[in-house]
């Protein structure tokens, strides 16, 4: 065939993989207790400098990156009103179906707090790289991935009607905005739900949770104003 | 589905009003009428076809394997298609990843055969068509099928630990298999009400959507929220989470009820 | 069964094979081309349990349609005539002097025009009909239409009423702001202008009675249910007005003081016109006395013609009777019964037995509310 392989970049012929020595697992780790006391993380913003906004949010087990694009044009000769939002989150721990899923669960939750009519024609990309080590499943990192994206959108300046936040508690993760007076979303992925008055207390505890991050999101950006002021 | 902005606006204020009138004058908890053919697939080992009234269809087909659960112990394997859809769309792998959640729910036990095998059970669900989210319907679909499932008798020993032999089968004897399947209700949230089963044109409207699964008496997990579609997604009260909580532990027994009796 | 949900067990899906066992000596005496595909065929569609449900369609179709005088059920490649004299229409086609039909359907004989229509397709349009669309595209000086026709249909910008009155012309401002009067998604009833040489129809709404549709419900029905007539819309019982489009669509809303000034339509009940101002549950309409003529309406209309506000006052108890109404035509549908202004209105009526209109949509109910009309209408003597 003389058709060029374009789509690639082959790099040099003498190219070698890289190497990492192995690293060993630690067993104990793997039946980690549920940390039900919410750590908090620390946060930057403005990392990446070829997205719009980008947000990563660590602690020491996790490390959670978030890059936004956009919003920008999309592709779609349809018109449509509204801007449309993709959420891709990557980890290698997970498998593949599951993180989609999330994926479709974060979009929709954003689509409830992103002022999409102002953007319309117009498309935004996040991304989430969950770096992080096995705790918990998934449900767990949930309070961390929104936080890490409502700061890069915060970041890429894209507007929002409210500082949203996620809380977990009892394999509940449970987004709330408007000061807790409003459920955006729920994921639940393990336990029964034995009385509506045990959901109701894991519902409290997740409130309040979602009241810290707010506060903590909020004192982040405030700080980070004050310090750019300065300079 | 692209519907008016009168149409809209028709069909939340409606659906919003205290008490919420449904565009096809339902109940809160009333379901629409579902058609189900069981145990039509001759080679399968059960199976069902499920038709509700808007058209939506959906085909589960349910066989089994005899397999060494000490090997392998993923006794039950879903696969979902979604027609007009790829296989790797985000509605497809969500919905294969609920179910495979969902699923777990389903007590291993009853599957296994001796001391040493089990049957490895093979669900294969097809959405024919689907006018609004299919996740109801493929549940319901499962329920049927499994409940009309038939293995071949065991007539060897249980415990096989200790001797080297394959399990043997009755040469026609087949036994019911009694296994308690989940069932996944979806419900719609506009402004302060919560509805179950929400039509094609409902679900253009509503805020939100809830999933909410259940097994013989029990709610459990996956639940979810979801948005039903692209354009109206809101937050909503978090009592009315309460409140789906408790109008799936009313209702769901008589939807299982009218499942099984078929 | 539960009031929660109606669960229909059936038997027998892909399994079953409906061919008699002496299907070829059958209709060894018939001259078919394709014997055995057509006899198989034919043998189906009359062993089918849908046979009932068939002929009940044929029924309206021969009913509709007087020239068909001695319409007879076509299958696909059957031999209609080899008489040479005929003219080929829609349905058939032609080799060596035969003429066959090429759909399943009735027989229909113009002149010297041979038609099959089918039983069952999407809808044809024809000059002068009155339709309900849906605007699928905004193009270049043209709005798309979907009314469930093999294409698009086109509303033209020139063929609507512009807001500010019949004089206006239209300007360049307008072109730039098409989607303003009609975007994508928005109803409309329209009138088939023209036909275009492809079989495409274009629309007009130069006529208060058409334009975008507001205060109500859509529904949609097979097109072959719905009769060609004089009049598509009707006030009826409970402050309720349709609009039947002849392609299948159909709009239900509050009837509003255009439907009230508009004529009541010849021939329907009596009761239409005394309940049309307060409906049975009591719900005070807007007073007809205020005698607005269409021509003043004209005058006043401006950018509320294409307005997406539905009326405020619409109540609760109009919501339900809408409701209601779609029921009952889903129910028809379901029974493949003609749907027709006075059938809407039987049917109306014997629904008054169901108290909470959300039973309708059990297949038990829908089948005695269509046996219910089915004999009103022959008790009152103007069964077809």
């Amino acid at each position: 065939m003389n058709v060029q392989d374009r789509r690639r970049i082959l790099g040099p012929i003498e190219a070698r993989p890289l190497a990492f020595p192995e690293v060993k697992s630690n067993s104990k780790e793997e039946t980690a207790v549920v940390l039900s006391e919410f750590q908090a993380p620390s946060i930057q913003t403005t990392l990446l400098k070829n997205c719009n906004g980008s947000c990563i949010i660590e602690n020491d087990k996790t490390s959670i990156l978030s890059s936004i694009y956009g919003p920008r044009s999309t592709r779609s000769n349809l018109f449509e009103a509204r801007c449309l939002i993709n959420v891709t989150i990557k980890s290698t721990i997970f498998p593949t179906s599951e993180l989609k899923e999330l994926g479709s669960f974060l979009i929709n939750v954003l689509e409830s707090f992103v002022c999409l009519e102002l953007y319309p024609k117009a498309g935004i990309d996040v991304f989430v790289n969950l770096n992080i080590e096995k705790v918990c499943d998934l449900s767990w990192y949930i309070p961390y991935i929104m936080m890490s994206i409502v700061l890069g959108l915060v970041d890429a300046g894209i507007e929002i009607s409210d500082l949203p936040g996620c809380g977990f508690n009892d394999n509940n993760a449970i987004c709330f905005t408007k000061n807790g007076s409003e459920v955006i979303g729920i994921w639940r992925d393990k336990g029964d739900i034995e009385n509506e008055s045990s959901f109701g207390d894991s519902l409290d505890a997740c409130k309040e949770q979602y009241l810290q991050i707010k506060g903590l999101m909020a004192n982040y950006l405030l700080s980070k104003l004050d310090n750019d002021k300065t300079k | 589905m692209t519907l008016s902005v009168a149409e809209k606006s028709y069909l939340y204020d409606s659906l919003a009003s205290i008490p919420s009138i449904r565009p096809d004058g339902r109940q809160q908890h009333q379901f629409r009428p579902i058609e189900i053919y069981t145990d039509f697939l001759p080679s399968s080992n059960g199976s069902s076809r499920i038709i509700a009234s808007d058209g939506s269809e959906c085909i589960v087909s349910v066989k089994a394997k005899v397999v060494d659960h000490t090997i392998d112990d993923d006794l039950l394997q879903i696969e979902i298609e979604i027609s007009g859809e790829r296989d790797d769309s985000l509605i497809t792998e969500s919905c294969t990843s609920l179910f495979n959640k969902l699923l777990k729910n389903i007590d291993m036990k009853k599957l296994q055969l001796t001391k040493k095998y089990s049957f490895k059970l093979f669900i294969d669900v097809l959405v024919i068509s689907s006018n609004s989210n299919p996740v109801s319907l493929i549940s319901f679909g499962i329920y049927s099928s499994l409940n009309c499932t038939l293995l071949p008798k065991l007539v060897s020993n249980f415990d096989d630990l200790e001797v080297e032999e394959l399990p043997m089968f009755h040469d026609y004897d087949l036994v019911k298999l009694e296994v308690d399947s989940p069932l996944v209700f979806v419900l719609g949230i506009v402004q302060n009400n919560i509805f179950i089963d929400p039509a094609a044109n409902e679900s253009e409207v509503a805020n939100n959507g809830l999933m909410i699964s259940w097994i013989n008496g029990r709610t459990i997990a996956p639940m979810r929220t979801f948005a039903l579609n692209d354009t109206n997604t809101k937050g909503f009260s978090p009592k009315l989470m309460q409140e789906g909580i408790k109008l799936v532990e009313k209702y769901a027994p008589d939807i299982a009820n009218a499942l099984q009796n078929i | 069964m539960s009031e929660v949900i109606s669960v229909v067990a059936r038997n027998g899906a892909f399994q079953k094979t409906m061919i008699t066992e002496n299907f070829e000596s059958d209709n060894s005496e018939d001259d078919y081309s394709m014997s055995d595909i057509n006899d198989e065929d034919e043998d189906n569609m009359l062993d089918d349990d849908g046979e009932e449900e068939n002929n009940k369609a044929t029924h309206n179709k021969r009913s509709t349609k007087q020239n068909t005088t001695d319409s007879e059920i076509m299958t696909p490649g059957e031999l209609i005539t080899d008489d040479p004299i005929w003219m080929r229409g829609h349905g058939t086609y032609f080799l060596e002097n035969k003429t066959y039909s090429s759909v399943a359907g009735t027989v229909s004989k113009v002149n010297k025009l041979l038609s099959v229509i089918p039983l069952k397709s999407r809808y044809a349009p024809e000059t002068g009909d009155h339709i309900v669309g849906r605007i699928a595209e905004v193009s270049n000086k043209r709005w798309k239409v979907d009314i469930g026709g093999k294409q698009h249909a086109i509303l033209m910008l020139g063929s609507v009423n512009l807001p500010g009155g019949i004089l206006r012309r239209k300007s360049e401002s307008d072109e730039l702001q098409m989607r303003s009067f009609l975007k994508e998604g928005d109803l409309l009833n329209a009138e088939v202008q023209s036909l275009f040489q492809d079989g495409a129809a274009s629309l007009h709404t130069r006529s208060l009675k058409y334009g975008k549709l507001r205060n109500g419900m859509f529904c949609e029905v097979p097109n072959s249910l719905i009769i060609r007539s004089k009049n598509h819309t009707h006030n009826l019982p409970g402050n309720v007005t349709v609009v039947l489009g002849v392609n299948g669509y159909i709009w239900l809303r509050m009837t509003t003081k255009m439907d009230l000034a508009r004529d009541v339509p010849p021939g329907g009940s009596t009761q239409g016109n005394g309940m049309s101002s307060t409906g049975p549950t009591g719900a005070v309409s807007l007073n007809p006395n205020s005698n607005i003529s269409i021509t003043r309406l004209e005058e006043e209309s401006s950018w509320k013609i294409y307005s997406d506000e539905n009326d405020p006052n619409i109540t609760g108890a109009i919501k339900q009777t809408i409701s209601r109404y779609a029921n009952i035509i889903k129910a028809l549908a379901f029974c493949e019964i003609g749907i027709t202004q006075e059938r809407i209105v039987l049917g109306y009526e014997a629904s008054m037995v169901y108290s909470d209109v959300g039973s309708l949509i059990q297949r038990d109910n829908m089948e005695s509310l269509s046996q219910e009309i089915l004999n009103a209408e022959k008790m009152r003597g103007n069964a077809v």
